[in-house]
């Protein structure tokens, strides 16, 4: 053991001197930290075996602890895996029935039928590609395919009501002249007072009925239908009446006009007669609002046309004539 | 000559008694050095092991003191150092600083119980922190957040209170003839 002042000296000199080297270390790292840095990386290195034998536990006990969650996860994945293979089955069996039910409703529709095949079919059905909707343009373009050839003047309906008629065809597109258009005039009947007028489109959701005979005026809430006759195909629902005031009867149309995508198109054995196309006539307000007289009844540009009838012998107008004239295909 | 004889016998027990608490000691310090420099990827190694070793001096200092423990702190410190990041020679210092402290004031802050010990190794361990952040201020030219010293603080004084209990518990393995 040591003595009294062997232990006096001891704690005076040792501690101060190893203060002091702690220090200098201290310096010597502000000083020169990359060599202290190196020396520390080199015993960090040198001891890699032992912090792989220290840490091996932990990453054995990390290793277990994946299996394990492994092999429990591994019932709840086998039975969300059956859960949905269940679902696509269910999913399989709707997608087949649905291709069934699409395929039957397409040969109902005679969907892309070539008329050659089917002589005896006289309608068609297409996809609406276009609405031409203006302030005073009311039409929708039809797609019906290129083995379809029909006529203008054929009724269009959906599956509630007729929608309009083809004013001009092209080569796989026709249009469409909705019966709300300013230009519409359809021949129509009414089922129980028998009364016949006209359905005239002024450009609102509502076309009005005109030129009824005053003793057989339209029933609130009569079935509307078309009038068959030359030009037109006949008992086609139309809507059915209603008044919106007093002598100011309008058809509720049958047929959604602003959700049109389905159209199916009746092409009639009968002479058909096109109406006038959109766009090529001029805007007239209806009969019933012309109260200061100036009435004009709108020229359909299918009919001869009024003003060259006294240039009809003369040449090019006679040419001019005869296209306007010519009755349509 | 049976009372020199039994004096001899009992130096070599206090002797025998000091170097296995002198190697303890510092076959903990190096335990704490290695184990928590381990790439463990525990959140706070670094604080955790500042906390341990400046809790075990002060513990061992004030309550388990011998003429050998200031080497093996200084060889303890030198082998912590080694596996440690921050400035170096700071916990080195700070090391040496605590046990200067501690066996200073042992016989007082005994007398004063764990309590006054407690405060004084709360005041004692502010210094390691503030020294290590001044450094570290100066390395970047700039004033860091105390935040992570308040943290080590805490921290350390946290450990102090398990190693507390940890040395208490035990106690016996390492008490000499004086103790009876």
């Amino acid at each position: 053991m040591l003595s009294i002042q062997a232990r006096q000296l001891y704690a005076g000199l040792v501690l101060p001197a190893m203060i002091f080297l702690a220090i200098g270390l201290v310096l010597f790292g502000q000083v020169w930290p990359q060599n202290v840095a190196r020396l520390r990386l080199t015993v960090v290195g040198e001891m890699t075996p032992l912090y792989n034998v220290l840490t091996w536990p932990q990453h054995k006990i990390t290793s277990w602890m994946l299996d394990f969650h492994g092999v429990t996860d591994l019932a709840a994945e086998n039975t969300r895996l059956r859960e949905e293979n269940r679902k696509l089955q269910h999913w399989y069996h709707t997608a087949s029935s649905l291709e069934d039910e699409n395929r039957h409703l397409k040969a109902m529709l005679h969907w892309g039928v070539a008329p050659a095949l089917r002589p005896d079919l006289n309608y068609a059905s297409g996809h609406v590609v276009r609405d031409d909707i203006g302030p005073y343009l009311r039409a929708v373009l039809l797609d019906i395919g290129t083995e379809t050839r029909l006529r203008a003047g054929s009724v269009a309906v959906d599956e509630a009501g007729l929608v309009g008629r083809v004013s001009e065809t092209g080569a796989h597109i026709v249009r469409i002249l909705l019966i709300t258009d300013a230009a519409s005039r359809i021949p129509v009947s009414m089922s129980e007072s028998g009364a016949d007028a006209m359905m005239v489109g002024d450009s609102t959701p509502l076309p009005r009925l005109m030129y009824y005979q005053q003793e057989h005026q339209p029933i609130e809430g009569e079935k509307v239908e078309t009038r068959g006759q030359t030009g037109i195909t006949g008992n086609v629902p139309v809507g059915y009446v209603h008044y919106l005031a007093p002598g100011r009867p309008v058809v509720m149309l049958d047929a959604d006009l602003a959700h049109l995508d389905i159209v199916r198109i009746f092409d009639s054995t009968n002479q058909l007669e096109a109406p006038p196309a959109e766009g090529r006539v001029r805007e007239r307000a209806p009969l019933g609002d012309n109260r200061a007289g100036s009435f004009d009844a709108i020229t359909p540009m299918s009919m001869p046309i009024t003003g060259l009838r006294g240039l009809q012998n003369i040449w090019p107008f006679s040419k001019l004539g005869e296209e306007k004239g010519s009755p349509g295909p | 000559m049976s009372i020199r004889t039994g004096l001899n016998v009992l130096n070599r027990l206090n002797l025998r008694r000091n170097l296995s608490q002198t190697v303890f000691l510092l076959f903990f310090l190096v335990l704490l050095g290695v184990i928590l420099s381990a790439p463990f990827g525990f959140l706070f190694q670094g604080e955790l092991q500042t906390g341990l070793v400046l809790s075990t001096i002060w513990y061992w200092a004030l309550y388990k003191p011998n003429p050998f423990q200031l080497p093996a702190i200084f060889l303890g410190g030198l082998v912590i150092e080694l596996f440690r990041d921050g400035p170096p020679g700071v916990l080195l210092l700070w090391m040496l600083a605590t046990y200067g402290v501690a066996n200073f004031w042992r016989s007082g802050l005994a007398q004063g119980g764990f309590l006054h010990s407690l405060l004084a190794f709360c005041i004692t361990i502010l210094g390691e922190g503030l020294i290590e952040w001044s450094l570290m201020s100066l390395r970047a030219l700039t004033l860091l957040s105390p935040l992570p010293l308040v943290f080590q603080y805490v921290l350390t004084l946290a450990a102090y209170f398990v190693l507390y209990g940890f040395f208490l518990w035990g106690r016996g393995d390492f008490e000499g003839p004086d103790h009876l």
